[in-house]
C-alpha cells in the first residue's frame, strides 16, 4: 500500500504507522464517532482473529474482509489486475505518473505467469494473466469465503463481525482448542 | 539437538534464560544476530509475498506437484504469539492433518504448522515452517533457511546438520499425531525439504533429503530426556539461578554465581546450537574461554579433537608434544598440520628495540 501510495500520489507513508492507525480506528468505533466507514483488521476464517497488517474497510461485505487459504493470492491479483487497468489509463493522461506506478505494477505482476514479457508492462497482457488465474482460484476461494462469512454472522457479535475476536483455550487434550470462548478483542 | 544439563535443569524449572542475565554484558541480545535475523525475515517475506508466489513456484518445481492452486493455511496470521496462540495452532494443524489425509483432493500448504510434544514430561511446541500435505497421498514436512547454498552445496555444514535435526523433529512429531489420530503415521514422508536461496541472492531453492536415520536418533534422545520430576529430586538443593538473576548485584557476582551453578551441573557449549537458542550461550561461551575449550572453535574442529582438553594442548601438541594415550589418534595430524602452518607461515623475527 506504501509502495503504490508513493508511486501514485508521491506521499510517502511509513509502513509503520498502519499499527497505530488500527487501534485509533478501534477507539474512535468504541466512542460512538458518527463515521460511516473504519479501517478495520482483515480476519483469519477460522477463529476470525484480526490479522496483523492486513487492512480492509467496515464497510466492505464479510466475505471480503476474511482471509482464506486462497484468499491473499486472489486478492493479490484482483489488486494487481486493477492497477493494471489504472496504469492503461495513467498511461495517456500522465506519462510520469505512469512511469511511477509501472514498477510497482511490474513488481506484482512478476509471480504470474504470463504476466510480463521482459520487455515492460504490458497492462492488457498484465490485466488478463490476473484475470486468468483469479478466476482459476476463485472456483475455491468465493464459495470458502462465503461459508466462513456464514458461520461468523452465526456464531459473532456485529462488533466481533468488525474487530474479531480473542480466542482462549479451554482444556487440554483431544478435546484442547474446541472448547473456545470467543471475546471482542 | 544436545544434552546440556545446565540447559536441562533451567527448562525443568521454568527459567526463562533469556532473563537470567539481563542486564549483564553476557545477556544474550533476543535470538539471532541482527544480520542473521535480518536476512531470515527478508527470505520468509519473499516466500510469502504476493499470496506465497515464490513458496508456490518452489514447491511445484521442486516436489513435482502443482501448488500454483493450492489452498495455503497461513497459521502464522491472527493467532496470539503465546501459548494460547501455539495451542489453538497445534489443534489446528492436528485436525487438518488427519481431514486432508482421509480425503486428499488437492494440495495443501499449512504455512507454520505447530507439533505439539512432551519433553521431560513438560508439553513442548514446535513450529515447522512448511507441512506440504497430498504429494502423492504424503505429507512433506518442510524448513525454511536463509543461508545460502552455493553450487549445491551448503555454506555451513552445521547448520545444515542443524536444520535437517529439526525437520526431522516435525517428522517424528507428526508421525506421531497422525498416529494419534488413528491415521497411518508413515503418510508422513521420510524425505524433508529445506527451501533455501539458490547461491547469494534470494531466489528460492528446494532440496529433499532422507532423514530417517535423523529421525530414530532424536526419538532415541526425547525419550531419553529425563522426567522434569527425577531432575528436580537430583539437583541439591542449594542449586539456584537466583543469584545469577539478581538485578541489585554487581554483575561480576552474578556471572561468576553463574559459572559455579553450571560448574556444578555441567555444560555442554556447542555454538552452532546454544547461540541460536539458549540464552546462556554468550556466558557459557566465557566459561569456555576461561578453560580453553575446543568447542569454541565449532562443532566440526571440536569433533575432530576427541580427547585434547584446551586449545593451549592443541598448540602444544601442534609444535611435537608428547601425548597422552587419549590423544594419541590426534597427535600426529596435529603435529603434520603444525609443521605445515610453520612452513607457511613462518615466525617473525624479533623486532629489535631501536637504540634511544
Amino acid at each position: 500500500m506504501a509502495d503504490y501510495i508513493e508511486a501514485r500520489f508521491g506521499e510517502h507513508v511509513e509502513p509503520r504507522a498502519f499499527a497505530g492507525l488500527r487501534r485509533d480506528e478501534r477507539r474512535a468505533w468504541g466512542k460512538g464517532s458518527a463515521r460511516p466507514t473504519y479501517i478495520v483488521p482483515a480476519l483469519e476464517g477460522r477463529f476470525y482473529q484480526p490479522i496483523r497488517g492486513l487492512l480492509a474497510l467496515s464497510d466492505w461485505p464479510l466475505e471480503r474482509r476474511l482471509i482464506g487459504p486462497w484468499s491473499e493470492r486472489a486478492d493479490h491479483l484482483a489488486a494487481t489486475a486493477q492497477l493494471a487497468r489504472q496504469l492503461a489509463w495513467l498511461n495517456d493522461r500522465d506519462p510520469d505518473g505512469a512511469k511511477r506506478l509501472a514498477s510497482v505494477v511490474a513488481g506484482m505482476a512478476r509471480s504470474i505467469p504470463g504476466a510480463m514479457d521482459g520487455t515492460g508492462v504490458d497492462t492488457a497482457r498484465v490485466e488478463n494473466a490476473a484475470e486468468a488465474e483469479r478466476t482459476a482460484l476463485l472456483t475455491r476461494d468465493d464459495p470458502w469465503r462465503r461459508e466462513a462469512a456464514a458461520r461468523a454472522r452465526d456464531q459473532l457479535t456485529d462488533e466481533q463481525q468488525l474487530w474479531g475476536t480473542t480466542v482462549g483455550v479451554v482444556g487440554e487434550g483431544p478435546q484442547e482448542g474446541r472448547g473456545r470462548s470467543a471475546s471482542s478483542s | 539437538m544436545h544434552a546440556c544439563p545446565t540447559a536441562a535443569v533451567a527448562f525443568a524449572a521454568r527459567v526463562d534464560t533469556n532473563r537470567v542475565l539481563t542486564g549483564t554484558t553476557l545477556e544474550m541480545p533476543f535470538g539471532q544476530s541482527p544480520f542473521a535475523i535480518g536476512r531470515g525475515v527478508a527470505f520468509e517475506a519473499l516466500l510469502r509475498r504476493h499470496g506465497h508466489a515464490e513458496l508456490r513456484r518452489v514447491l511445484t518445481e521442486g516436489l513435482g506437484v502443482d501448488f500454483s492452486q493450492a489452498g495455503i493455511e497461513n497459521l502464522r496470521e491472527g493467532y496470539q504469539p503465546n501459548t494460547t496462540g501455539l495451542k489453538l495452532r497445534a489443534s489446528v494443524t492436528r485436525s487438518r492433518m488427519a481431514e486432508i489425509i482421509a480425503s486428499p483432493a488437492e494440495p495443501v500448504v499449512l504455512d507454520g504448522a505447530v507439533l505439539r510434544a512432551d519433553v521431560g514430561g513438560l508439553p513442548a511446541f514446535f513450529e515447522a515452517d512448511e507441512m506440504a500435505i497430498g504429494v502423492g497421498g504424503e505429507i512433506v514436512v518442510g524448513e525454511n533457511k536463509s543461508w545460502p547454498v552455493v553450487d549445491g552445496r551448503p555454506t555451513d555444514e552445521d547448520a545444515l546438520g542443524s536444520a535437517l535435526d529439526q525437520a526431522a523433529t516435525y517428522v517424528l512429531l507428526g508421525r506421531r499425531t497422525l498416529d494419534d489420530a488413528g491415521v497411518d503415521p508413515d503418510r508422513v514422508s521420510s524425505n524433508a525439504v529445506l527451501v533455501t536461496p539458490r547461491n547469494t541472492g534470494l531466489t528460492a531453492v528446494l532440496h529433499r533429503q532422507n532423514v530417517d536415520g535423523r529421525v530414530r536418533r532424536i526419538e532415541r534422545l526425547l525419550s531419553a530426556v529425563p522426567h522434569v520430576a527425577d531432575i528436580a529430586t537430583s539437583v541439591p538443593a542449594d542449586v539456584t539461578f537466583d543469584v545469577a538473576a539478581d538485578t541489585s548485584l554487581p554483575e561480576q557476582e552474578r556471572v561468576d554465581a553463574f559459572a559455579e551453578v553450571s560448574d556444578r551441573l555441567g555444560r555442554v557449549y556447542e555454538p552452532a546450537s546454544c547461540l541460536s537458542s539458549c540464552g546462556f550461550a554468550w556466558a557459557c561461551r566465557q566459561c569456555a574461554f576461561a578453560t580453553g575449550d575446543p568447542a569454541l572453535s565449532g562443532g566440526v574442529v571440536a569433533r575432530a579433537l576427541p580427547g585434547v582438553v584446551s586449545l593451549s594442548r592443541v598448540a602444544e601438541l601442534s609444535h611435537g608434544a608428547p601425548a597422552s594415550a587419549v590423544e594419541a589418534p590426534v597427535a600426529g595430524p596435529l603435529a603434520r598440520a603444525g609443521r605445515l602452518y610453520d612452513e607457511a607461515v613462518p615466525v617473525p623475527a624479533p623486532r629489535r628495540r631501536r637504540p634511544a
